[in-house]
């Protein structure tokens, strides 16, 4: 699909942010128009952090997103008014009735590169897949931040080339389901991986 | 031309530093802390930029004015609760004549409010938050482009009229990242003019109402009026030269819209079905141009992230019935603007095609 609005919903520290920014930044240099507005709560650890990301081949007015074309769900605490045409997310955050996938992140990220961190460029490359964005190697490294460069390619291409199939197979769900679980009991707990700091760091 | 993925706040102060801001002193606080930790970095790399992190917002802003007067373009950034903390600065730099810039990126309030949600609840305090009367000069832009314009805008102003400037900007428009080629902005700047402090000449510097000759002035009314006066005049004289507004969307509608910073890009879905007037230099307010304009329309509605500072201005001015769309608590959405709209029965009876006449990014016009 061609997707022009994305929702990313997280909590503060789980990498909303970088996503958001790695995205942005990627489509920027792709040559598009890009609005990113992050909206979060002031307690920002564990609390709610959304991003609002819109491309498109011409200037955009309103990138105040409602009704998004695809959802990435690290966790459920976006905007009560948003729909979504599609969600991707992670395992158990999917709603009655909405149209998507569940994909444990995390528990990738951990298995295939080492660190929980890489779930998130996993979780990039799935969504740029559904969405459609046909990058090149030197549009990703123009984007990345130096640190990791050679990893987050990989994980980004891990996750462009995932499907529902193959993650079945990868992950039994009920135990990506409680990886999850505990991955978002330390963000609450205010003890997010050092990774993820890291490379938000390398970022700014 | 480098075009890039700018967010609002840094947009503001990259304009700064063109205009020639070289001191910013500041206390963080959101959703405006993104200036004051860039302005850190930038001071790192750049010596002949001066930096200065104070104990709160009062002393930010004295600092600013002190700064000003030792010869420097100075500016400083917060949000509301800091803003009211500033007013008595700020009354003090009109009363002496001290070109300086204040930012204010907007969140709700009152008090603490909701630090990180979008709020256009500080217009009257932009305008009358200090004490006596004075006449503010202040700018509101709507993209990230227009935060890098309006601020060299700003500076400008306040070198020409020798007081503080407001630069208003809220919490979306603040974080809001857009690619924009600030490169390709090219805006004149005014040159400090005023001598600093302590290079020869006298110059006055008091609070308190004397004569030109330094002498107190403090009971002669006639003095004291002919002082205001002639720095109102003068005031107003700078501002005609900066009376940016935007007038789109469909002029042939029998509806004016009325909207401005972060809320004229989320009504754009709006734009078939009615015309928009934007005020970019919110105070002085556009009287003449606002005049003309309204009188085309039969129905006039403000949309604004207060509950009707706006619209009571629009509505004294004009004297006529003004509609309001208020947009509270942050929540700053088109559903919410037509929720408002359907309230007051103007919701129009189909929904608006996205991507319409006029984009964001586009030319604001000006007056004259």
């Amino acid at each position: 699909m061609a997707a022009k609005s994305i929702v990313i919903d997280g909590v503060g520290g789980q990498g909303v942010r970088v996503i958001g920014n790695t995205m942005a930044s990627l489509l920027a240099v792709m040559g598009y128009e890009v609005t990113l507005l992050f909206d979060y709560d002031s307690s920002v650890r564990g609390g709610m952090s959304e991003a609002f990301l819109e491309y498109d081949r011409e200037p955009i007015s309103n990138f105040v997103v409602e009704c998004a074309d695809v959802v990435l769900r690290l966790a459920d605490r976006g905007p009560i008014h948003l729909s979504a045409d599609y969600v991707i997310a992670d395992v158990g955050l999917t709603k009655p009735g909405e149209h998507g996938e569940e994909i444990p992140f995390l528990q990738l990220g951990v298995d295939k590169f080492g660190r929980d961190l890489f779930g998130n460029m996993i979780a990039l490359g799935r969504l740029l897949c559904v969405c459609d964005v046909d990058f090149t190697d030197q549009h990703l490294i123009e984007a990345l931040p130096k640190k990791y460069i050679d990893e987050n390619i990989a994980a980004i291409k891990y996750g462009y080339g995932l499907d529902r199939d193959s993650i079945k197979a990868i992950v039994p769900e009920q135990a990506a389901s409680r990886f999850a679980e505990r991955y978002a009991a330390r963000v609450l707990a205010g003890t997010a991986p050092a990774e993820a700091v890291e490379l938000a760091s390398a970022r700014n | 031309m480098t075009k890039r993925l700018v967010q609002g706040n840094e947009a503001v102060l990259l304009g700064a530093v063109k205009a020639g801001a070289t001191f910013f002193a500041g206390y963080p606080i959101s959703p405006s802390s993104e200036i004051l930790a860039q302005a850190s970095v930038y001071a790192a790399h750049h010596p002949e930029f001066r930096f200065l992190q104070e104990e709160d917002e009062i002393a930010s802003a004295n600092a600013i004015l002190g700064g000003s007067l030792a010869g420097a373009k100075s500016f400083t950034a917060t949000s509301g609760p800091g803003f009211s903390l500033m007013q008595e600065a700020i009354g003090y730099g009109h009363k002496v004549g001290i070109p300086c810039v204040i930012v204010n990126v907007m969140r709700v309030g009152p008090g603490t409010g909701m630090p990180t949600m979008p709020g256009q609840g500080d217009l009257n305090q932009a305008r009358y938050g200090s004490t006596g009367d004075y006449t503010s000069i202040v700018f509101y832009p709507s993209t990230v482009a227009e935060c890098y314009e309006y601020a060299i805008h700003s500076f400008n102003a306040a070198e020409e009229s020798r007081s503080p400037v407001i630069l208003l900007s809220d919490a979306f428009l603040g974080h809001l990242n857009e690619v924009t080629d600030l490169d390709a902005i090219d805006l004149p700047v005014v040159p400090r003019t005023l001598e600093p402090l302590a290079s020869g000449g006298t110059r006055l510097f008091s609070g308190v109402a004397t004569y030109p000759d330094g002498e107190p002035a403090t009971a002669d009314s006639d003095e004291f009026i002919r002082q205001y006066n002639e720095t109102r005049n003068h005031s107003l004289g700078v501002a005609e030269r900066y009376a940016f507004y935007e007038y789109g969307w469909n002029k042939e509608s029998k509806t004016l819209v009325i909207a401005f910073g972060i809320t004229r890009r989320i009504a754009q879905p709006l734009a078939a079905h009615f015309a928009l007037f934007r005020p970019i230099r919110i105070w002085p307010t556009l009287d003449e141009e606002l005049t003309e304009i309204a009188a085309r329309y039969k129905e006039i509605v403000v949309i604004e992230g207060s509950d009707g500072q706006y619209a009571n201005v629009v509505e004294r001015m004009l004297l006529r019935r003004v509609e309001r769309v208020p947009l509270l608590g942050g929540r700053m959405s088109i559903e919410a603007i037509r929720e408002g709209l359907d309230a007051i029965g103007m919701l129009p009876a189909e929904p608006a095609p996205s991507g319409s006449e006029s984009p964001a990014g586009s030319r604001a016009g000006r007056a004259g």
